[in-house]
């Protein structure tokens, strides 16, 4: 086994806890990179289906390629696709693109809310109808005590504080100084009523290690992780407004592997193209513990 | 690629842990460039000295306090290596953490501060370090700047040390002296300190070994899940798990336990790349057997030919304790193992071992209860046997943790497992279940035609109350019958004086009276049935020996009458009125098939809404197929009207409402076999009719909208019976042509108690029940 079965091995074995211990298990997929690689995991954990839904939070400022690649995955592989949104916020424009609102507020009224309120039933679901490709709402409204998230360690500070199985009290809130402890294989998937536990099967992968398994598995991403031709490439994927790319002339992830394994970027933050972590001085720290991803 | 290491960081709070690793980050060219003047920068805006440990203090909150809160992983990579530093806590609080941190290490690097020498946490961290299972375990003797690079400290430290350590049960690998503020010793060699000759810190971490997985060791397996999704035409059933020791192939015979049933690999299974013919520990996998074996998590799966596991309900243990309140006697606890789960009780505590003082000479103290932060040695009861082994032989499976109040609150170690009373029962149940022909009929197949899962319901009570338990046990079953469940009653009696006619009614025998029932509810169970068994005054070691036979999972206890004068912990204690409710409640919940997940999916099939006009069967098959559809189903929504129209021709007559009703019945089999749902609503009046199509569908789901006759007319919102009424409109059903109701529908709908929405959920609940993918 290489490091790259290793790591595949350990998350398959934690997503298989996940789906045993939580009827109620849904997955974040921001369809970046990171939970993209966790979607192709799910599908070798489970010899090809995905036995739970999948929850994006739609900003309505995603990368419009961001939105077709997702619906064209969702139908491809047969997924289910929850989605959530903040309807009242876009409506009364109470957002950092309409000049309203700072950039964290706006992350915490696009995205943290709905994420917290489309998990516990009391936000508004949408369900993609896999025969019209259309949005309809969803009738289930059962809050989902299980999460999947592709969160990794090297990410940025507040993320390497994180369990493979991490608490969320009632109101979504991390306690970061009162985390049980994991012994051996053994994880926290017993909770009391009202709270929720988050899964991160890619704690322990690297961004070097995501885009060598893309490359290996031959994964399907977003085109806007390579560049098109004007020498600069996404690096982290967010909404239009706060995110911008960086400057490299990679077209493939095999092309990335490399521009990452020779260090060319060993000085720029892999966020570094997030105007919102800027903002919230120690990283994302204050989002994080609100319930953000 | 460089291999990967994951190295746990330990000591003494304040011995220098942090500056150790920020120091390498810094001296290995780790950090990204800038990071380091930006935490000068933040110390001296914060008018504070520079220290090398700012660097991993990635949280606002913890440069506040100015301890390290959580196993943070740093990510570090040497020519050689690539590390993955678990950098656990000094804080007594904190232990957790460091628990966390050194379950997932290969090597560990315990750090001491050259002045205050050997402390509390440095014990206690070296002890935790060995019982997780560390074998490569090097320390830094830090701080040497403060005892003037002197080499008589360090040799006392060393000798201190390496004592403590060696009664724990490690042999230290090295000792370095080092002082990582300035960068002795950590990548580069010191100068003040001559006397010194072996390896630097990042030498010490580069010639450590990336743990081996222990593929020569007996296969072992706990089994995660069992899974079949119907999906697109998948029928594997799929045995998933990660192998924690040894290997196995295609056509190696596995014996699994505790249950002791046997079967032989046929496949396995992968998606997206060629099945290999095998695969060794440290692999996830799945597997398909040979026989269909009713399996479940927590069983262990091992090969046949490999060492035996240990199957018992007792065990002796040494036991770590993180929880707040203490580890008591008494108490109910939840321990795992494995994929395993069982309830816990300590039996006794032999003694407790308290890291602090443990060294050669520390004596081990007796003790009521287990603190925090403490060692013990321990007997544990668990609620049912499970399988494991001894840690010495398999690491893996011969360690727990033990969950209190929803969290893991400590973990240990098997150092013997112990016979328990069951142990004659259990070796008899072992040889049956590896001797066991399954039907040909599998477990899922049954449940699903019954739409139940099966369950022993063991109704005990005062030993006068016999002839109330038996009305209980009477009313119950003739309930669950007529709600369409496989029930069956059986009385003590029919055992005692049948199964049991050779043995004497005496004490002694009680014991193998109870297997023998257990035995008999074991057949019935297997053929899928929900038993009702009576019997006086059952004990818990009754139940412990009919938990052999039966999963104790698919057992329920209900004490029936007055106060409970045994020492059984009954699931339910029913001392009046209501018992029959209360019991049919039980089987509703425990005999359903699991809850539905929110991506189930369903099996295609015709339902069909029959009843008389203005019955409401298009408003609820309206609702049905709406619901359908969003779940992203093919659905055809058939009714009476539209398909009229399409044969304007169709008379009322018996024979034409017939031909009509095949009509649609033929299409809706053809719609059925590729896949659609078909939601049809007619009135189909005639038995003959509705039982013709029955015969072409695959699966016909008869739903009788059950509205009275007065009902309807009193709704009437087609104004039709009015007109009936009138005689404008001939041969109409209910008025002048009979409506013959469905003599076996799947299901009744009343729709003057129920509204449209409540009728649909029925409707799912049965599709739930009984065309689960």
């Amino acid at each position: 086994m290489d490091h790259l079965d290793q790591l595949e091995a350990r998350s398959i074995h934690i997503l298989r806890e996940a789906y045993a211990a939580f009827p109620r298990l849904c997955m974040l997929w921001s369809i970046g990179k990171d939970s993209t690689v966790l979607l192709a995991l799910a599908r070798r954990a489970f010899f090809g289906h995905v036995p739970f839904p999948l929850v994006h939070i739609d900003t309505s400022f995603k990368i419009p390629e961001m939105i077709t690649y997702r619906d064209r995955l969702v139908r491809e592989w047969g997924l289910q696709l929850i989605v959530g949104q903040n309807r009242e916020a876009l409506e009364a424009k109470r957002t950092f693109p309409d000049g309203a609102v700072d950039r964290i507020a706006c992350c915490r009224l696009l995205k943290t809310q709905p994420l917290v309120q489309t998990l516990s039933g009391e936000g508004e679901r949408s369900r993609l109808d896999l025969r019209t490709g259309a949005l309809v709402p969803d009738p289930d409204r059962e809050p989902y005590t299980g999460v999947i998230v592709g969160a990794r360690a090297d990410e940025e500070g507040s993320r390497s504080k994180e369990r493979y199985f991490s608490a969320r009290g009632t109101a979504s809130q991390w306690d970061i100084a009162e985390q049980p402890p994991e012994f051996w294989n053994q994880y926290k998937v017993d909770f009391a009523p009202g709270t929720h536990v988050r899964i991160h099967p890619l704690l322990d992968w690297t961004e070097l290690n995501i885009w060598e398994y893309i490359a290996r598995e031959r994964i399907p991403t977003v085109s806007l992780y390579y560049d098109q031709g004007n020498g600069t490439r996404y690096r982290s994927l967010g909404c239009g407004p706060c995110t911008s790319p960086i400057a490299s002339t990679a077209r493939t992830p095999e092309e990335i592997v490399l521009e990452l394994a020779t260090g060319q970027l060993r000085n720029v933050a892999e966020r570094s193209g997030r105007a919102q972590d800027k903002e919230d001085g120690g990283g994302l720290e204050t989002l994080r513990r609100e319930g953000y991803m | 690629m460089a291999e990967r290491l994951h190295l746990v960081i330990a000591g003494h709070v304040d011995h220098g842990k942090s500056t150790v690793v920020g120091r390498l980050l810094a001296d290995t060219g780790s950090l990204p460039d800038g990071k380091l003047e930006q935490v000068r920068a933040l110390c001296a805006r914060t008018a504070r000295p520079f220290e090398y440990a700012f660097l991993l203090d990635a949280l606002k909150e913890e440069r506040a306090q100015g301890i390290t809160i959580d196993t943070a992983r740093v990510f570090f990579r040497t020519p050689r290596r690539d590390c993955i530093i678990l950098d656990a806590p000094g804080h007594v609080e904190f232990l957790k953490n460091m628990v966390t941190g050194a379950s997932r290490a290969e090597a560990a690097l315990l750090v001491i501060d050259a002045r205050e020498g050997v402390r509390e946490n440095t014990r206690r961290h070296g002890y935790l370090a060995a019982m997780l299972g560390i074998r490569q375990l090097a320390v830094v003797v830090n701080k040497m700047d403060l005892v003037e690079w002197d080499h008589d400290v360090f040799g006392r430290i060393v000798t201190e040390y390496r004592a403590f350590l060696r009664a724990a049960g490690v042999e230290p690998l090295r000792f370095i002296p080092a002082c990582a503020r300035d960068g002795d010793n950590l990548a580069t060699r010191s100068s003040r300190m001559p006397w010194y000759d072996g390896p630097t810190v990042l030498e010490q971490i580069e010639s450590f070994e990336p743990a081996s997985q222990p593929v020569a060791r007996p296969f072992r397996m706990p089994v995660q899940d069992v899974y079949k999704f119907t999906e697109r035409g998948d029928d594997r059933r799929i045995v998933a798990g990660t192998i924690e020791s040894g290997a196995v192939a295609v056509g190696d015979e596995l014996a699994f336990y505790p249950s002791g049933k046997r079967a032989k690999i046929r496949s396995l299974e992968t998606f997206g790349r060629t099945a290999p013919a095998g695969a060794v520990a440290g692999q996830a996998i799945g597997f398909t057997l040979d026989q269909q074996l009713y399996l479940s998590r927590g069983e262990l799966a091992t090969r046949a030919a490999d060492l035996r596991p240990e199957v018992t309900s007792r065990i002796r243990a040494s036991i770590f304790w993180l929880g707040h309140a203490p580890l008591a006697p008494g108490k109910d606890y939840v321990l795992r193992l494995g994929t395993a789960r069982a309830p816990m009780r300590v039996e006794t505590i032999h003694q407790v071992l308290d890291a602090d003082t443990l060294d050669a000479s520390g004596v081990p103290v007796t003790a009521e209860v287990v603190g925090r932060h403490r060692v013990a040695d321990v007997t544990l009861q668990l609620g049912k046997a499970i399988a494991f082994d001894l840690a010495d032989d398999v690491a893996a499976t011969g360690r727990f943790v033990v969950v209190d109040d929803y969290e893991i609150r400590g973990g240990g170690i098997v150092r013997a497992a112990l016979p328990d009373r069951q142990a004659w029962a259990r070796d008899k149940v072992l040889l049956r279940n590896w001797k066991w022909e399954p039907s040909f009929i599998s477990a899922d197949r049954r449940a699903e035609r019954t739409g139940q899962a099966p369950l022993l319901l063991l109704l005990t009570g005062p030993a006068d109350g016999g002839a109330a338990r038996k009305q209980v046990a009477r009313e119950l079953e003739a309930r669950l019958f007529a709600r369409g469940l496989q029930v069956y009653f059986l009385g003590i009696g029919n055992v005692l004086y049948g199964v049991d006619a050779d043995l004497a009614r005496r004490r002694e025998a009680r014991a193998e009276h109870m297997r023998r029932l257990a035995e008999v509810a074991h057949l019935m169970l297997d053929a899928g049935t929900v038993l009702v068994v009576t019997a006086a005054e059952l004990a818990r070691e009754d139940l412990d020996v009919i938990g052999t036979g039966v999963a104790p999972e698919r057992i329920h206890t209900a004490w029936v009458g007055g106060a409970v004068t045994t020492d059984l912990m009954v699931d339910s204690h029913l001392p009046g009125d209501g018992a029959v409710e209360a019991l049919e409640r039980v089987v509703e919940e425990r005999s359903a098939p699991p809850p539905l997940r929110p991506s189930a999916r369903l099996t295609p099939c015709v339902l069909w809404f029959t009843g008389l006009s203005g019955a409401g069967k298009s408003t609820v098959a309206d609702r049905v197929a709406d619901e359908l559809r969003r779940r992203g189903h093919s659905v055809e929504r058939l009714d009476g009207d539209t398909v009229r129209g399409m044969f304007p021709g169709t008379g009322f007559s018996r024979e034409e409402r017939n031909e009509h009703v095949r009509r649609i019945g033929f299409l809706a089999s053809t719609l059925e076999r590729h896949g659609v749902f078909v939601v049809a609503s007619f009135i189909s009046p005639y038995r003959e009719g509705r039982d013709f199509v029955r015969g072409l569908c695959r699966r016909f789901v008869e739903v009788f909208v059950d509205t009275p006759l007065e009902e309807c007319e009193r709704r009437d919102v087609k104004g039709l019976y009015a007109r009936a009424r009138r005689g404008e409109v001939p041969q109409f059903t209910g008025v002048s042509d009979p409506y013959e109701p469905p003599m076996a529908p799947e299901l009744t709908i009343d729709t003057t108690s129920l509204t449209a929405d409540g009728a649909a959920q029925q409707v799912f609940e049965y599709l739930w029940r009984h065309a689960r993918q």
